[in-house]
């Protein structure tokens, strides 16, 4: 690593820095920033290099919330309904009715090469369709061979005929999973452990090691290219010891792009079997990667009726899921916190979240106040569960959720009351709290401008206003796709802003966030990111 | 195409946090006379089996001197059953411990679909002195009647412990909440009584098929007793294995508990808060119906 400095002239340069707001000039030398300033810099450290005199640069964004699944899933083809772009850059086109889903896995099917081989595929959600695709449209695909959608949430399935046939399921042995037309016949989709299972014992599960595959990490780091973040997370985490050799090689390697910070999971561990792993998992860490932090997951989602709500679900549906016995929840939240041990604790449903406030009130009553704990999503929590998350000095992330599922939370879960409320950034900094954004990848896309576009003019897909007084400012945005989601990490010691002495980690933008329409900020583009002084885009 | 193996029965062992479902799926794993079997469990540290009964211990899986091999479940449930239905030596007979939060009977349904599976009941063990407040429980009252809901057979645990009349309030408690579910105590339970409910599942048939070695029966009523009337049937049967229930004794109006097993009985007053009668009677399968056994008592009214 060269440690000669390298000054660069940028169109603007938004440092989150409150000692120095806008710059156009950067110094950087050995991986880090060594000066922040205007022309100035240029009798100190010579003329400047003009790579970026075109672009703005923010600091390198920070994806406080995803999962390194998002690239191993691009190991299926997607048929999503939204237009995405694969980790290597080109635009895979949203199928957006039956018709063009059919089309495509007609196509992917003709690309298989053994006669028997399955047809996976990944990304669809039925909330998009009125006729959703089912058994007989993937018959339509193909009548020999199994054809399997993975929904986008990865927990549902739909599969055609000879899927179903192969797994045993026909109409007399329907059970609560199977999903039958009007006919009583199995109509292909299938929800939940009892009816998938038969499914994907009978054709093979595609995703049943997907943690391991070091390409699969690969292409997770090429979306976070692709989406301008430096830094993200990968927030729920077995980090058994072939996954953690993988992550440590696989983002060692040079041209790895960005930092990863992985969160171990709980799941099935006791308080002192995560004391343990955390206390040896940071020996591996090194410049991008960043063991040491704990994922606990309390809770579902709220589109997938899972979460644990303080109201009922208005369509009658009862309520979520406890993840864990919610007394186990509590003890292991405590004696995480008196073990100084950083948490990112999944909260969706506003029961979830009132549960994790009451077990942290009474751990820094017996402990004291340790770490910033993080509360994931945080999707219903109102102004008295947001003060009292300010009051124990917590963290509020928060998920782009109002744009992909904001017509359903208001039509079909929460209803019209409180989905305008939920995901209330504002209510949140007006308490005082430290926010960021997520996108929390592969459940939406990776990035963080349309997650900021999201929490600025918080529109739903269908176009409608969805609680605007819940609106935050570009700038407060901003912050909270870069130093709000660092600081969330515990990183922000060396990234989050343009300051001297972090890292030179910066997103290079075709414009900027802070002066085009707030309409506007989804449609900027990102050029490339600098990781550690390394300029890594520019295609 | 998978060869055609049998399909062995699938039981899922559920309950809340707590409920014992380890102390009991730790005897089961014990049990000389336990079928070829595999426990799939949620985590190997509960597993606390006598060493000298551990023919070897590896990564993930247990295996018995009798032949029982006990896994852990880890994060995937699929995973676990799907390793162990590859196993050389298919087991006959699967258990898995659901955890503490989920709902058992929403696992076992997948052994109503899948071919490689055959449905094997699903047993929700309730803590007799935590029951009754978990089902008020402002967190975890809904997960709690989920779970007993889904019950084919409750199973009921550390009950004697309690006092008499809080023994009954219990057995009132979940056979009023959960009349469709057989009732009976962890203690009666044995390997012959999950494998009795796994044949009776498979075939359809109501729990006192013929060769069913094991049945349970809950006896209700609002009304009074006549305790030497089922004294004398508890004496002279020779279906019941166990007896153990509370009634209003119709001669002098007191509460009595009543205990058999076998032909042994005992007949005490109590204190306990009851209007007629609440019984769990164990026997074979020749024990006539709930209704039939209170008709021949003298009491008026029954759920079975
Ligand atoms: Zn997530």
């Amino acid at each position: 690593m060269s440690h000669s400095t390298t000054l660069y002239r940028a169109r603007r340069i938004i440092t989150m820095d409150a000692a120095q707001p806008s710059a156009t000039h950067v110094a950087v030398a050995g991986g880090r920033i060594v000066a922040v300033g205007g022309a100035e810099l240029e009798r100190e450290y010579g003329s400047a290099d003009p790579l970026f005199a075109e672009a703005v640069l923010t600091p390198g964004f920070v994806e406080g919330h995803a999962h390194s699944m998002e690239g191993m899933i691009w190991k299926l083809p997607y048929v999503g309904f939204h237009d995405r772009i694969h980790p290597d850059g080109h635009l895979v086109e949203g199928c957006a009715s039956v018709d063009a889903l059919v089309r495509r896995l007609r196509r992917l099917e003709r690309d298989l090469e053994q006669r028997d081989e399955t047809l996976f595929a990944w990304g669809y959600d039925p909330i998009y369709f009125q006729d959703k695709p089912m058994r007989r449209d993937l018959d339509a695909v193909s009548e020999s061979r199994p054809v399997v959608l993975f929904h986008s949430n990865l927990h549902l399935i739909t599969a055609n005929s000879v899927a179903l046939q192969r797994a045993g399921i026909h109409r007399g042995n329907v059970i609560d999973g199977v999903y039958v037309d009007q006919d009583g016949e199995p109509n292909g989709e299938l929800a939940e452990f009892a009816a998938v299972f038969p499914v994907l014992r009978a054709v093979g599960d595609p995703i049943f090691h997907a943690q391991d595959d070091p390409e699969g990490l690969r292409r997770f780091g090429k979306s976070c290219l692709r989406a301008g973040i430096t830094t993200t997370a990968d927030l729920y985490n077995s980090l058994d010891a072939p996954v953690v050799d993988m992550f440590t090689a696989v983002t060692a390697e040079e041209d790895f792009p960005a930092r990863i910070v992985p969160a171990l999971s709980t799941l099935n561990l006791s308080a002192e079997q995560v004391r343990a792993r955390v206390a040896e998992l940071p020996d591996y860490n090194h410049e991008k990667l960043y063991f040491g932090a704990v994922k606990i997951i309390t809770d579902g989602s709220i589109q997938g009726y899972s979460a644990r709500v303080r109201r009922p679900y208005i369509n009658g549906v009862e309520n979520g899921v406890w993840c864990d016995a919610p007394s186990r929840l509590q003890d292991m939240m405590r004696a995480l916190h008196a073990a100084d041990i950083k948490l990112h604790i999944h909260v969706n449903g506003d029961q979830a979240s009132e549960l994790t406030l009451q077990a942290f009130a009474e751990a820094i009553a017996e402990s004291g106040p340790r770490r910033r704990h993080v509360l994931q999503h945080a999707q219903m929590m109102d102004a008295r569960q947001l003060q009292h998350a300010a009051e124990l000095g917590l963290i509020n992330l928060f998920a782009n959720h109002t744009y992909y599922w904001g017509d359903q939370h208001r039509d079909a879960t929460v209803g019209p009351h409180l989905a305008p409320r939920m995901n209330a950034a504002r209510t949140a900094l007006d308490a005082g709290l430290e926010i960021a954004i997520h996108c929390d990848a592969p459940v939406t896309p990776m990035g963080p401008l349309f997650t900021a576009w999201c929490a600025v003019n918080r529109r739903t897909a269908s176009g409608r206003e969805h609680g605007l007084q819940e609106c935050i400012t570009p700038f407060e945005a901003l912050r909270a796709v870069t130093l709000g989601p660092a600081i969330s990490l515990d990183l922000d010691d060396c990234i989050g802003s343009v300051a001297p002495g972090k890292l030179a980690d910066f997103t290079a933008l075709d414009d900027d966030p802070l002066r085009v329409a707030p309409a506007d900020i989804r449609d900027i583009g990102v050029l490339g990111t600098v990781l550690g002084g390394r300029w890594q885009g520019g295609q | 195409m998978k060869p055609a193996r049998p399909a062995p029965p699938f039981s899922v062992v559920g309950g809340f946090l707590g409920a014992g479902k380890t102390t009991l799926l730790n005897r089961l794993l014990a049990d000389p006379q336990a079928p070829r079997c595999a426990v799939l469990v949620n985590d190997f540290g509960d597993i606390a089996v006598d060493q000298a009964l551990i023919q070897s211990h590896g990564g993930e899986t247990i295996a018995m001197q009798n032949g029982c091999i006990c896994c852990t479940i880890g994060d995937d449930l699929a995973r676990g059953i799907a390793t162990v239905l590859d196993l050389a030596a298919r087991p006959e007979h699967i258990v898995v411990e659901a955890s503490g939060v989920a709902h058992p009977g929403r696992v076992a349904e997948v052994a109503r679909i899948s071919p490689e599976l055959a449905p094997g009941g699903v047993f929700v063990l309730a803590d007799a002195g935590a029951i009754g407040e978990q089902l008020q429980d402002q967190w975890i009252a809904d997960t709690v009647d989920r779970q007993l809901q889904s019950a084919g057979h409750i199973l009921v645990s550390k009950l004697e412990p309690l006092p008499p009349h809080h023994q009954a309030g219990v057995i009132d408690l979940l056979s009023r909440r959960y009349p469709s579910a057989s009732l009976s105590t962890t203690a009666e339970v044995q390997w012959a009584h999950l494998l009795e409910q796994a044949r009776d599942r498979r075939r359809g048939a109501p729990p006192a098929a013929a060769h069913a070695r094991f049945v349970a029966r809950t006896l209700r009523s609002t009304a009074p007793v006549d305790v030497r009337k089922l004294a004398h049937w508890l004496e002279h049967s020779r279906d019941v294995y166990r007896m153990k229930g509370w009634a209003v004794d119709r001669a002098d109006g007191r509460v009595k508990l009543i205990q058999a097993v076998g032909r042994r009985l005992n007949i005490a007053p109590c204190e306990a808060d009851i209007e007629g009668l609440v019984a769990i009677v164990i026997g074979n399968p020749r024990l006539p119906a709930a209704a039939d056994i209170v008709r021949v008592i003298g009491a008026r009214e029954s759920a079975d």
